[in-house]
């Protein structure tokens, strides 16, 4: 079914998910399937002709995984060139590719970049070879070193790193080796991630054996991450993201709209929020950009959000709040210790 | 003509938990045909399901059997089953008051425990005949000369006939009720007296009202007599009379001296049918009723408060509706400024506690918060004045306080020797005095203490089975009251005192026994965004102190790909899980903390 073009209106973001992996890492409960030739290629097709049925303006493509890079480069490129043919592409839009460094991508990267995509985002989680390992990450440092370089040499500079607090065997001096490293290798970007045990993963059915960093720990880990990424240039904006800002996910937290496509892929089109399971069942999931959504997303951004005279009552009146939150006339922001109980305190607002 | 009573047999069935009585009791069941096998549900008197997962029978039953005995005779068997619990004692007694006779079940591989040597004795006060049963001989580890012996050592019954069966396998269960017919005597009575029939249990039936379970000792009662219950002077037109059979009611014409069946006569509560009564009729009524009446009094009292503040008119009808049906309960509405509007019940003991509050958390769905149980203490005021506080929020001013007192038990714990020590250091703990100890057999001592109650209804069960890997039992009547020094205890969290937390204890254990529930507490309530002081205090002293450091972490790090459904649940969670917490200021405790303050016995 083919929409008309909603022309003047805000552009959204696209994120197109791709599930195959080629091995599972312990701790994700993400959505995925093993990787599988015939498989890619159908659901390459799926994409293309999900992508031809819409008709909306995008200035950002996330391709977010799953592992993006086991696909052929050809697929990921007919893909876009479908969302391009079908859909409005800014000509300077953010398109970032995940990619696992583990992996021989030389020829895909140069493809994708040849393509449009500009922004290659690494899931690297750490610079420490035996807490990679530990993770099941196959890749030593070095690998990665190799893949940074050549991302730059096929002409992509806004490289985003992912790096993970709280694994195992992690120390607050093995964590600075892997700072030390994204600020040696220049990236622009950096996601930082404490590590949650989701039921269901290997992680937590073996939690008790695998040696890990103490709550206080994590939080210290945080804090010395913020701490280093900022004296090196690299500045927070969001609880876990430093540096150049993904526009694409700002989407997320300044409730603007975005298409998801694939299994799980969440969307936010027209005020509605909604997804598709495996089979490909569109279950609705609820009127979006509501004030709630507005203080649990935009709290997670360093500058904060404008809030009703409610809101900002309720923040006011409560002395428990004071040492968390930061507040200018009607604007409120988290500090970083509020970053770290934000949960909390949005559950107090809302 | 020969009497109708020379045919019939009333017995009930004494033994200790887990020594196979309900299955004792569905064997004979099958065996007189009451009940064919394809319809037996296992135990098929204990009939809630809390009575069935705890082994346990909490109400009194009865059923109708007949059996053609050896001797060519037909006999109807009125089997009345009893409460096996010490918190029952009292409806133990009536049960057996309405039998000539008992059946004694022994464990061949256990032997006498405290609880059946308590019943067994309380039969004989009753000269009930005894009819010794040696159980489980099917198990390997069986002993059933060893328990013979030891039965006639300590209760000094004969043995010699004794049957012993496997009530799992049916193996010499049908000797048993020859023994019955041979060894029970009839009933003696007089149906041309005036009637006295004894009420030894009464049930709530939402469309009948309450079935009244009786034993006539003398006359008879039929359907329109106006009858007449002795303590209470209430008056009730009978409706229907009639037996009870395995299969249900079957109403009679009318029940004569000597038997064993229901009555109902649009009875609206059981309170106003009380175990241990004596029903008349009002054209003829007797001269005396038939002693032992007492109205049972509750022991211990805890506020029931509703989790969610909405269901306090559920938990009001819920407990009506139970009230219906135990004339022990006993609940008056109770405020807290900690937990809000609840009530304040009281029970026969723990147990009794224990099963009202599970069935209203799971026939009725209701989440509740309870408080620390207490007992009734005597308070004698300087002014002379003497009151009663079930509830430390009621404790006066210390300074007004002449003296204290507190109800005191004759308990008596039944146990191997090897255990003693354990058991004495329990005893010791829990502020007991030694008063002597007996070899009941070699291998089974009974330890005779006197112990307050206010130190067994803290998880004194608990702890004795723990340390006699659930070898001794326990079994206590109060004894009366006896000066002490007591002070009540408070809880601030926070600086602000938890009402609903206080309690009064002993003065030697209030020191440890503050340290263990602040410690507890610290180990309950979750970090909050501020750091909390739980502070344990006697008038303003504070005696302990612990501090919940604030919390640090509490972050969902990642929004996958825009799936913002993650983060709204785990919000959605935590706001549930708010409303499982109890708010005080700026507080929230999870009702768990207020369990956990009540089991104080090191795991």
């Amino acid at each position: 079914m083919k929409m008309t073009k909603t022309k003047g209106k805000m552009p959204k973001g696209l994120y197109i998910h791709i599930p195959f992996c080629k091995s599972f890492c312990p701790y994700c409960d993400f959505f995925k399937v093993k990787m599988d030739e015939e498989l890619c290629q159908k659901y390459t097709e799926a994409v293309v002709k999900t992508a031809a049925s819409y008709a909306l303006d995008f200035d950002t493509v996330y391709f977010g995984g799953g592992t993006p890079s086991v696909m052929k480069s050809s697929q990921i490129v007919s893909m876009l060139d479908a969302v391009r043919e079908y859909n409005n592409v800014d000509s300077d839009a953010e398109i970032t590719v995940e990619c696992n460094p583990s992996s021989d991508i030389e020829n895909f990267i140069f493809n994708v970049a040849d393509a449009g995509v500009n922004r290659i985002s690494l899931g690297m989680q750490s610079a420490v070879d035996e807490e990679r390992r530990l993770l099941g990450r196959l890749a030593d440092r070095n690998r990665v070193e190799e893949v940074i370089a050549l991302v730059r040499k096929a002409g992509i500079e806004n490289i985003s790193v992912d790096v993970m607090l709280g694994i195992p065997k992690q120390t607050s001096k093995s964590l600075d080796e892997t700072l030390k490293f994204l600020i040696d290798m220049g990236v622009l970007h950096v996601s930082a991630y404490m590590l949650k045990l989701e039921e269901g993963t290997i992680f937590y059915q073996r939690q008790d054996e695998l040696d890990l960093p103490s709550e206080d720990q994590v939080c210290d880990f945080y804090y010395q991450t913020c701490d280093t990424l900022e004296v090196a240039g690299i500045k927070q904006y969001e609880i876990s993201n430093f540096g150049l800002k993904s526009r694409h996910n700002l989407k997320y937290w300044n409730c603007e709209e975005y298409l998801g496509i694939g299994p799980y892929a969440h969307s936010f089109i027209d005020g509605k929020r909604f997804y598709f399971n495996e089979n490909l069942e569109k279950i609705d999931d609820g009127i979006g950009g509501t004030e709630e959504e507005k203080i649990m997303l935009g709290l997670r951004l360093l500058e904060g959000i404008d809030v009703s005279d409610k809101v900002l009552e309720k923040t006011k009146k409560s002395s428990d709040l004071r040492e968390y939150i930061n507040i200018e006339g009607s604007h409120i922001s988290l500090n970083r210790k509020g970053f770290l109980v934000s949960n909390r305190i949005i559950s107090e607002l809302i | 003509m020969s009497d109708y009573k020379n045919n019939i047999r009333n017995f009930s069935i004494i033994a200790h938990i887990d020594h196979g009585k309900s299955t004792l009791a569905d064997r004979i069941l099958e065996i007189t045909g009451a009940v064919a096998k394809r319809d037996m549900t296992e135990q098929l008197l204990d009939k809630m399901d809390l009575e069935r997962e705890r082994g346990i029978t909490i109400k009194a039953h009865a059923v109708k059997l007949n059996y053609k005995s050896e001797d060519g005779e037909n006999y109807e068997l009125n089997l009345i089953d009893t409460p096996g619990h010490v918190d029952f004692g009292y409806e133990v007694s009536r049960s057996l008051a309405a039998c000539e006779g008992a059946v004694l079940i022994i464990d061949a591989t256990q032997g006498i425990e405290a609880q059946t040597l308590a019943n067994t004795f309380l039969a004989l006060d009753h000269d009930l005949e005894i009819c010794p049963v040696i159980n489980k001989i099917d198990l390997p580890a069986a002993d059933p000369d060893r328990v013979s012996k030891e039965i006639e050592d300590v209760i000094g019954l004969d043995c010699s006939e004794a049957p012993r069966v496997s009530a799992k396998t049916g193996e010499n269960v049908e000797k048993v009720l020859e023994q019955i017919v041979k060894i029970v005597p009839p009933p003696s009575g007089d149906e041309r007296a005036p009637l006295k029939a004894l009420i030894f249990d009464s049930i709530y039936d939402s469309y009948r009202g309450v079935i009244v379970y009786v034993r006539l000792m003398d006359g008879e009662i039929k359907t329109g007599d106006t009858m007449r219950m002795m303590a209470t002077g209430a008056e009730f037109n009978v409706v229907e009379v009639g037996y009870m059979t395995a299969n249900g009611m079957s109403p009679q014409k009318k029940l004569r001296a000597g038997e064993v069946g229901y009555i109902t006569a649009s009875i609206k509560t059981v309170s106003e049918a009380r175990v241990g009564d004596t029903i008349t009729l009002a054209s003829n009524p007797a001269a005396e009723p038939l002693p032992g009446y007492r109205k049972v009094n509750p022991m211990v009292f805890c506020g029931v408060y509703p989790a969610d503040g909405a269901d306090y008119e559920a938990l009001k009808e819920a407990l009506a509706k139970l009230q219906l049906n135990d004339a022990a309960l006993s609940f008056e509405p109770e405020t807290s400024s900690a937990l809000g509007f609840g009530f304040r019940c009281g029970f026969l003991g723990l147990l009794h506690l224990e099963i009202v509050q599970e069935r209203l958390e799971r026939e009725y769905d209701l989440d509740l918060v309870t408080t620390i149980p207490s007992v009734v203490y005597n308070i004698h005021m300087s002014d002379g004045n003497i009151i009663q506080i079930d509830n430390p929020s009621n404790y006066p001013d210390p300074v007004q306080i002449s003296y204290m007192e507190e109800p005191i038990t004759d308990s008596h714990i039944y146990s191997p020797p090897e255990y003693v020590g354990a058991i004495m250091d329990l005893c010791q703990e829990r502020r007991g005095i030694f008063k002597d100890m007996q070899y009941i057999a070699p291998d089974r001592v009974d330890i005779h203490y006197e112990l307050p109650l206010n130190e067994i209804i803290y998880d004194f069960f608990d702890a004795l089975k723990s340390r006699t890997r659930g070898y001794a039992s326990f079994d206590y009547e109060i004894k009366g009251y006896e000066k002490s020094e007591l002070v009540k205890l408070d809880v601030l969290l926070n600086n602000e005192q938890i009402d609903a937390l206080s309690f009064i204890v002993h003065a030697d254990k209030a020191y440890p026994r503050a340290r263990k529930i602040a410690e507890r507490l610290k180990e309950n309530i979750p970090r909050h965004l501020f750091e909390i002081p739980i502070q344990m205090a006697i008038g303003g002293k504070i005696i302990a102190r612990e501090t919940v450091k604030a919390m640090r972490k509490d972050v969902l790090a990642k929004c996958y790909g825009g799936d913002i459904s993650r983060k709204k649940k785990l919000l959605e969670k935590q706001k549930e899980g708010k409303k499982r917490m109890r708010q005080f200021g700026s507080i929230e405790v999870p009702q768990e903390a207020f369990m956990a303050v009540l089991k104080l016995e090191d795991d």
